[in-house]
């Protein structure tokens, strides 16, 4: 493992870095400002280290993060007096510090509960993997301020930075490790043909010749129906989702300078940034709103239970391929406008020169060559609705009683949520083998379209491009 | 949404004329062009000659692919692009028609050759089927790669991608589809300066077989070029329009000095 020769010599600039910022044009308070930048954020990795052994500043966080708080304002403000490496070099040193000052102290707590099913089911991996995200952004900082800029080509010749993508890689190998070993061995042809089945309910018998209720029940447990949900909660999305993205890519593309194109662009970045719960919570409205019309056949679905009583369910597939379109829309959108934009403008020219319209040259030109770029935002998009669950959170059931487009909604990240959740069905119940045996579903489903993917964009590469 | 083929989208067989004249071809009327503040091309006056080749040379950055796209109106392209004057053909100001009539009438050929991502057929078809003219397909493509002389190299690959060929073999290609559709004049923009020789000779021939059924306009920085292919050249120098003649006259014996001395090498 060779160091880079120049980066030992920057070593000693550190001392230099503090003259520099000192000789630099600006006022005064700015210097002074940047200087107790830099100190505050030294400060926060030393306390940082310093809570480990310390136990008693246990309420030192909220100062912690006035601190921080400052100390991002004066960064915003004052950074412009330094060039920009050392700038972005010094908000990634300084803000970072603080966090990984905050996961270390979290750290020990953890280390008592050490246990290999602690590691899954508790943050640990969490912290390390935010550790692990922080620590190379914060080395590459600290590479910025000393002058030594790593490459990209480079990056394996700093051990410091593949330390941590080591590290991540061992985190989710121990995971997927765990859930292929817990899921694969229930996983068997019958569990996926048969769909999932408890229902409770009483029939009148004649005993001695008086009526009485007797309950009966079926228990079956079973993923198909999951798995179908799943399936169609991702081709409906598809159907509603690829018309609408591809049409408002291309409108934004055509009419780019307008008023309408330009709001379009910004509450497309808006609705990317909605939480998915906030969304959920919109089809929970839709749904409620719509009781005791003719509408909650729709937006809520309905079903026949086992003595042909129609019931009305908590959500159907339709309400929330339309919920989770308004999060899918504006990813195939942007991939189309990235396609029709990247296109070179000599076809677009010849194809105009031959007299042919507008419409004709986006239609047989321009989106035969933006069709790989639909395919990979229709795959994002499809990896957004197999691990959905906080959008259709509220709405969904078990959906035993069929697999339709208007029937209560399910798929098989709820089947795990709810599984997993529940102490009695997590241990207790039939369904608690087969939590893992769907999460490695799930992950062969999202694997096979990725796959797809590949195939179908590299076959539509190769003859529109 | 199918749209009625008018008369003069017909092929120029088929063409009746207007009141039994002569085509009367592209004739500009004090055009002045100007991207924002920067006036490219001033006060152009200037009739090009029915059936025959004439050629547009001056030095870099004079304006003559700005004239050439202005006949086609494929400035409009350009953002900030401003155009005063008048251009017709036939008669008709071509400002004042839709540019996707103008463009079936007057085809353009661009400096590097931009087949379509798709086959030499479909390419060639490209034209014919966008304005859904009823024709034997077959027929227009033998006709159009004849005229380009590609049918005997490209009869037994019809359904090839027409991106994998030479550059050479693309140009041609090109020009064979702006023929597809039948235009009146044909615009070539330096069509051979990213060709080699032997590719060069091809296209030389090809313009020079289509003499008298089209009229050419074509833009070079190649001299001898203009000398083989053209029989009237206008000499365009910082946006005014210097000279216009026949070939021989201008090379010879030019009017301006600005003529004789870019003529002879003494700028470019």
């Amino acid at each position: 493992m060779k160091i880079n020769p120049s980066l030992e010599s920057n070593v000693g600039n550190a001392s230099k870095y503090v003259t520099s910022i000192a000789k630099m044009r600006g006022s005064i308070i700015g210097k002074i400002l940047v200087l107790a930048t830099v100190v505050i954020a030294g400060l926060g990795i030393i306390l940082g280290c310093l809570s480990l052994s310390l136990n008693s500043l246990d309420s030192y966080p909220i100062p912690l993060l006035v601190l921080l708080g400052i100390l991002m304002a004066c960064l915003f403000v004052y950074t412009q007096h330094i060039k920009r490496e050392k700038q972005w070099g010094l908000i990634i040193f300084a803000g970072l510090s603080f966090i990984s000052a905050y996961i270390l102290r979290l750290l020990p707590t953890y280390l008592y509960g050490f246990q290999i099913n602690g590691i899954i089911h508790r943050s640990f991996i969490s912290a390390l993997l935010l550790l692990a995200l922080t620590v190379p952004s914060f080395c590459y900082g600290l590479y910025h301020m000393l002058g030594a800029t790593p490459k990209a080509h480079d990056l394996s010749r700093y051990p410091i930075i593949m330390l941590p993508i080591v590290l991540i890689l061992i985190a989710y190998g121990i995971l997927l490790y765990r859930v292929f070993n817990l899921g694969v061995g229930n996983l068997s042809w019958h569990i996926l043909i048969t769909p999932f089945e408890f229902q409770d309910w009483s029939t009148i018998v004649w005993q001695n010749n008086w009526p009485t209720w007797v309950p009966q029940s079926i228990h079956q447990p079973g993923l198909s129906n999951y798995i179908m949900g799943t399936l169609l909660l991702i081709g409906m999305t598809s159907v509603i989702s690829i018309p609408l993205g591809v049409a408002v890519g291309i409108y934004v593309t055509e009419r780019s300078k307008g008023k309408l194109a330009k709001t379009i662009k910004f509450s497309c970045t808006t609705l990317k940034s909605i939480s998915v719960f906030v969304l959920g919570l919109t089809a929970m409205t839709l749904v409620r709103d719509t009781y005791g019309t003719f509408l909650a056949n729709i937006f809520a679905g309905f079903y026949y239970d086992i003595q042909g009583n129609r019931h009305i369910a908590s959500g159907s597939f339709f309400t929330a391929a339309l919920i989770i379109s308004l999060l899918v829309i504006p990813i195939i959108a942007r991939a189309t406008e990235e396609g029709i934009l990247s296109s070179p403008s000599d076809l677009k020219e010849g194809s105009l020169s031959l007299g042919a319209s507008n419409q004709y040259t986006l239609s047989h030109i321009l989106i035969p060559w933006a069709l790989p770029n639909i395919v990979t935002g229709w795959l994002l998009g499809c990896a957004e609705t197999a691990g959905s669950l906080a959008t259709i959170w509220f709405i969904s059931g078990t959906g035993q009683y069929g697999t339709g487009p208007f029937n209560s909604v399910t798929s098989l990240s709820y089947f795990i949520y709810f599984v997993h959740s529940d102490i009695d069905m997590n241990f207790k119940s039939v369904e608690g083998i087969y939590q893992y045996s769907a999460a490695v579903i799930l992950i062969i489903i999202a694997v096979a379209l990725s796959i797809a993917a590949v195939i179908i964009k590299g076959r539509l590469q190769k003859r529109y491009r | 949404m199918s749209i009625k083929v008018k008369n003069d989208q017909l092929p120029i067989e088929k063409r009746t004329d207007k009141q039994g004249s002569a085509i009367q071809g592209i004739k500009i009327n004090n055009l002045e062009v100007s991207y924002g503040k920067n006036y490219v091309l001033k006060g152009i006056d200037l009739a090009f000659p029915t059936g025959k080749v004439t050629a547009i040379i001056g030095p870099s950055g004079c304006g003559k692919t700005t004239l050439l796209r202005c006949l086609n109106r494929m400035h409009e392209l350009t953002d900030g692009c401003k155009v005063k004057g008048q251009v017709l053909l036939d008669g008709e100001n071509i400002f004042d028609m839709d540019p996707m009539l103008l463009r079936r009438r007057v085809g353009m050929v661009f400096q590097r050759p931009n087949p379509f991502p798709k086959s030499i057929r479909e390419n060639i078809l490209y034209g014919v089927k966008a304005i859904k003219y009823k024709c034997d397909y077959d027929k227009v493509v033998r006709s159009c790669l004849e005229k380009a002389a590609l049918w005997d190299e490209l009869k037994d690959r019809l359904d090839d991608n027409a991106v994998a060929l030479s550059l050479g073999q693309q140009q041609r290609l090109c020009i064979a589809r702006s023929l597809a559709i039948s235009p009146e004049i044909i615009l070539l923009d330096e069509p051979a300066s990213s060709l080699d020789p032997i590719s060069t000779a091809s296209l030389e021939a090809s313009i020079l077989a289509m003499k008298g059924e089209y009229t050419q306009i074509i833009v070079t920085h190649n001299m001898n070029e203009a000398i083989k292919v053209s029989d009237y050249v206008v000499f365009l120098y910082m946006g005014i329009l210097m000279e216009f003649g026949e070939t021989q006259k201008v090379f010879r014996n030019p009017d301006r000095q600005e003529t004789k001395d870019y003529v002879n090498g003494k700028f470019y």
